[in-house]
């Protein structure tokens, strides 16, 4: 079942510069951490002039998906929404 | 007569075959994604493939389900099973709601592969491209048709994701092309050209066709056309005089021999947006704001084009599955929303009293929004200023995000009318948004 979350969140994030992109490695959620596993979708929304990247992935573990929203305007991570064996 | 010239046609079916069909080599390519929305749903969440996955239009027991994955499909819910329906058919099924930029994304991922291959790519729809490899770099290369389709397919894999497969046809035209994509789903490669129609033809229905419906289909029958092969097989004169009646007798005639007649690039002719409401309404102040955000979206679109409006038409479906339409011209062409909303709102107030499930505005008859004629009728409220008014709501609106400003009909209407992908409606995708392949996301992390 999905459940909508959006709360800002603290995530670690991997640049590279080569390969011109990013990837969130752990998040720290209602304090607790979570590893992330690799990004399965990446898009990008307008809001205003502010460009989100919404990243679509699981833990590193299985267990939970969620869409993470990196928000490049204002350097916020949001968790949008989660996705569990609930 | 009619049936007596079939007969004749049918027994001299390869003398009436030969000399019409293109025989040059198929260079047409029809790709389509399977199941796009839900496949992409799959792909953002790995822990759903494989499973039941169902993207419906909104979140309510009779949201009608807009794409269903294959294993969903295989337990009987596909397009216009309700949300009630799919979750009693399958209870663990999953369902989301319609997440439009992300299959933005997957159809800009799509075209950017095809455009490693060729320039010639036209989208037909969010999921499905029509290809032309004549001259290009690959079949100069001496690579076939299919080698060529098994490369898009690997591509797609790498770059639009995993979990996303697709169909590819080959053939002389489109037509013929896309029926060969819809051989095999929902992983196929097919050729259909002159060396195999008649055998794939033999084993297809008249609906099986792309382009024929029941209608079709039953005027076909009623001149005793009752298969592909008939079809094939029918003489130019009684497709053009008794079955279409017209020109698009002859064009069938030709499409069936493996003829491009359907490369024009369709025109714009409509601006429009359209809302199936969750729940039965008749509150007329909910239909207005509803209206007045369908109006503020279509203006937002027709003034990034530069265009101005002289036609309106407002459609709605009521509870009871009946439709009703109405359109008419202004004097004065439509620009900022308030216009729209206010003629749109004059014209919904001549459909028939009850509940409406759907509701639509389009605008069209476009010319180019400068240089404006002035209206010797708008007083001291002229277009300058009107558009003046317009163009700076769009301004704060493109700094700060949609509907930041809006006008004041509008609310109660926030959460209504949702970005929606429609089928046809491409020309506002650019492209695609990240430098690097998706697979880059895929390494695992430092």
């Amino acid at each position: 079942m999905v459940t909508k979350v959006q709360e800002s969140v603290k995530v670690l994030t991997a640049f590279d510069d080569r390969r011109l992109s990013a990837r969130p490695i752990q998040m720290v959620w209602n304090e607790r951490a979570y590893r992330l596993g690799p990004v399965d979708f990446l898009h990008a929304t307008q809001k205003g002039v502010e460009r989100v990247y919404h990243f679509s992935l699981g833990e590193a573990a299985g267990g939970m998906y969620m869409k993470l929203a990196f928000h490049s305007h204002s350097m916020v991570w949001v968790l949008e929404e989660i996705e569990d064996e609930g | 007569m009619k049936a007596n010239r079939l007969a004749q046609a049918k027994r001299q079916r390869t003398t009436v075959l030969d000399p019409g069909f293109n025989a040059a080599p198929p260079r047409t390519m029809h790709i389509d994604l399977n199941s796009c929305f839900a496949t992409i749903e799959q792909q953002s969440n790995r822990r759903q493939r494989g499973r039941p996955v169902a993207v419906v239009a909104y979140d309510h027991p009779n949201g009608i389900v807009l794409a269903a994955s294959y294993e969903a499909k295989a337990l009987g819910i596909g397009l216009g099973t309700t949300k009630r329906e799919a979750q009693s058919i399958c209870p663990g099924i999953y369902i989301v709601e319609p997440d439009p930029p992300k299959y933005r994304e997957a159809h800009r991922r799509f075209r950017s592969v095809l455009e490693g291959f060729t320039s010639a790519v036209d989208a037909k729809s969010i999921d499905e491209f029509t290809v032309n490899m004549e001259g290009s770099l690959s079949i100069a290369a001496g690579k076939t048709m299919e080698e060529i389709g098994y490369e898009m397919k690997q591509e797609v894999y790498r770059q639009v994701g995993e979990a996303v497969r697709c169909n590819v046809g080959i053939g002389p035209n489109r037509f013929l092309a896309k029926l060969a994509a819809g051989l095999h789903k929902p992983d196929g490669l097919d050729r259909v050209d002159a060396h195999n129609v008649e055998q794939v033809f033999a084993g297809l229905r008249l609906v099986d066709l792309p382009g024929i419906n029941r209608r079709f289909n039953a005027r076909l029958r009623l001149a005793g056309i009752g298969s592909p092969l008939d079809f094939l097989a029918a003489p130019r004169e009684l497709l053009r005089g008794q079955v279409f009646h017209g020109i698009v007798g002859h064009y069938w005639w030709l499409r069936l021999r493996g003829w491009e007649i359907d490369d024009e690039p369709t025109k714009r002719s409509t601006i429009g947006h359209q809302y199936a409401i969750p729940r039965h309404e008749r509150d007329p102040e909910h239909i207005a704001a509803i209206l007045a955000k369908l109006s503020e979206k279509t203006g937002r679109r027709l003034r990034s084009k530069g265009l101005i409006a002289r036609g309106i038409h407002v459609s709605v479906r009521q509870a009871n599955y009946n439709y009703w339409g109405q359109g008419m011209r202004v004097d004065v062409p439509m620009y900022a929303t308030a216009d729209i909303f206010r003629h749109s709102r004059r014209l919904f107030e001549q459909s028939p009293d009850g509940e409406i499930t759907l509701l639509s505005i389009g605008v069209h008859d476009f010319s180019p929004a400068h240089p404006e004629q002035l209206s010797f009728f708008d007083g001291e409220r002229s277009l300058s200023r009107h558009h003046a008014i317009a163009d700076a709501m769009d301004t704060i609106n493109n700094r700060y995000g949609e509907f930041v400003v809006r006008p004041a009909g509008m609310f109660g209407a926030e959460t209504s009318a949702k970005d929606a992908i429609a089928f046809g409606k491409l020309e506002d995708i650019g492209p695609t948004t990240f430098l690097e392949p998706h697979r880059t996301f895929y390494d695992e992390a430092p």
